[in-house]
Parts: structure tokens; C-alpha cells; sequence
């Protein structure tokens, strides 16, 4: 009886721990997207409708303009071909270093994060970079 | 110097602001930060336009977040906030740190503030920084706080910000 309690415990604890982590600041590369875009489609859509998959995990694909680590985290400004003038900004994951980023400006990057909504620019938070997407 | 780059350089936007509040009580000290504020400025007529997504504030803890987005600011009905004002005698030529007042309206769940803000204006090679703190009350946004957890929340909110604009050079 002891240990059935003592295992209910656990089980409570383990789940309000995880349901206390902060999907803001764990690691989201095992996590499915929502869906796959390029740049461009994500303007469009966000233009369109600025509910377009708000809060929805974000596979998106555009050409990497810029590398930077402003406040503190490091950030990937990507565009795509038509819509030059707004961007999809990126905020990597806390844990990423200008140290471990194997891509370049000019590159074609696949990134996967978290969509928070648009401004000039579309905003997305504690991304990576999404190695198993592969499409354009 | 970034603002004597022609008829181009008449607007410049900052794309990547910095946004925290504080909220300092004897119950819990409660910090958060919007690293992703959008901001043009009108060299011409020192007009400045700040927006940023309320849903993009990340705090220390998962609960104060859900708190924010989900019960006090609604971020589903009201997912943006912005600042629409003027900086005071501003002179866009100065190639030094200046300090001036930004006076304007700030509207955030639908109820708008005015405000003045001091804020200093720093050119930095092809940059001009703005930067400063200013302090906002609770209670002009209508935030619906249960009675339970009114002294966790300050009743006046200290709010720091910091932003880098470039020349808006449209493609």
C-alpha cells in the first residue's frame, strides 16, 4: 500500500513537471511540425491572416540573410524569393553558439521553431535548426 | 553617419528590439523579455512607430508566461501592443548622444496611455540607438487580476527597452 502511494507520487510529480516545462525554452527538434513552409508561403499566409498558425511549431525554409546574436541569443534572419522586404526572424534555442552553427549567409536553412506572429516581419521563437526537413 | 545616407535612409527601423518589465513585490518579483520589438522612425518628422507581440514575452518560469498570455493580457484577443508618438526636438543630424522626450500613446488590451518617455537616442556607426525606462500602471490596462494573487503583482510596472534601428532600404 506503502509503495502504491508512494508511486502515485511520483507519477503526479513527474506529469506536473512536465507539464511546467516551457515550451519557450526545451529542446523541440524531436518535436513534429505543424507544418512545412518556405518563407515566402509563411508571409503570404501571415499577411493574409495574422492567426496563421499562431503558436504552431514551424518547419520553414528561406535563404539566411543575416546571423546575429542581438540580446543575447543568437537569431537567423531568413527571406525568401518574393517578399524581400520582410523577414522570418528567427530566435534560436538558448543553448545554440555562434560556436555550432555549420551554415552560411547565402544558404538555404530549414529551420523549425515555434511561431509567435507577425510585425514587419514574421517572429519565431526557440528555434533549430531542422536537419530532417529537406524540402524547398 | 547612418542618417546621411540620402533620401533612402528618411526612414529607419529597428527590427529586433528589446522589451522587459519588471515587477518588483515583497510576494515575488515577476521579469520577462521581448527581445523581438519592430520600430520605424520618420527622420523627416521624428514620428516613431513601435509595435510588438504580447505572446513573445519569455519569463522564468512556464506559469508566470501561461499567467500573462492566458489571464491577464489575453493574447489571444489582444496579440499585439503598440507605441504611435513623436520625439520631441529631435535633431537626426547629431552626430552625438542625445536625450529627448518621446511623447505618444501607448495601447495594449485595447486601452491606450499616453505617455512621455525619456529616452536616450545614440548614434552608433550605422546605427541609432534608442534606449531607456519608463514606468506604466496596471491599472490603465484593464487587466483583470484575481484578488488572491493581487499582491504578487506590482501595481506599477518599471519597463526598460532597447532598440537598434538601420536605414529602411525597401527591395
Amino acid at each position: 500500500m506503502q509503495n502504491l502511494k508512494y508511486i502515485a507520487l511520483s507519477f503526479t510529480l513527474v506529469l506536473c513537471l512536465l507539464s511546467c516545462e516551457d515550451v519557450l525554452k526545451k529542446d523541440i527538434s524531436a518535436m513534429d511540425p505543424t507544418a512545412e513552409l518556405s518563407a515566402d508561403e509563411l508571409i503570404v499566409g501571415l499577411e493574409e491572416d495574422e492567426n496563421f498558425y499562431r503558436e504552431e511549431i514551424l518547419s520553414v525554409t528561406g535563404s539566411l540573410v543575416e546571423v546575429n546574436t542581438k540580446n543575447g541569443n543568437v537569431n537567423f534572419l531568413m527571406r525568401g524569393n518574393t517578399n524581400q522586404n520582410h523577414y522570418i526572424i528567427c530566435e534560436m534555442n538558448h543553448t545554440m553558439t555562434l560556436g555550432n552553427i555549420n551554415v552560411s549567409q547565402g544558404e538555404t536553412v530549414v529551420v523549425k521553431g515555434i511561431l509567435k506572429g507577425y510585425l514587419n516581419d514574421a517572429v519565431l521563437l526557440n528555434c533549430v535548426l531542422d536537419n530532417t526537413n529537406k524540402h524547398e | 553617419m547612418l542618417l546621411c545616407q540620402g533620401a533612402q535612409a528618411q526612414k529607419i527601423i529597428g527590427r529586433q528590439g528589446q522589451v522587459s518589465f519588471f515587477s518588483y513585490t515583497s510576494v515575488e518579483n515577476i521579469k520577462a523579455r521581448n527581445n523581438q520589438v519592430s520600430s520605424i522612425i520618420d527622420l523627416e518628422s521624428s514620428d516613431i512607430a513601435v509595435s510588438m507581440l504580447m505572446n513573445a514575452f519569455v519569463f522564468e518560469k512556464a506559469l508566470m508566461r501561461e499567467h500573462f498570455n492566458e489571464s491577464y493580457i489575453e493574447t489571444d484577443i489582444h496579440p499585439k501592443a503598440s507605441f504611435i508618438g513623436k520625439i520631441m526636438d529631435f535633431d537626426p543630424n547629431l552626430d552625438a548622444f542625445q536625450v529627448k522626450i518621446i511623447k505618444g500613446t501607448f495601447t495594449m488590451r485595447g486601452m491606450s496611455e499616453d505617455l512621455e518617455i525619456k529616452t536616450k537616442i545614440e548614434p552608433q556607426g550605422n546605427l541609432l540607438v534608442l534606449s531607456g525606462t519608463f514606468e506604466t500602471k496596471v491599472e490603465a490596462y484593464d487587466i483583470n487580476i484575481p484578488p488572491l494573487l493581487a499582491g504578487n503583482i506590482a501595481k506599477t510596472i518599471t519597463v526598460d527597452f532597447i532598440i537598434e534601428h538601420e536605414p529602411y532600404v525597401e527591395n
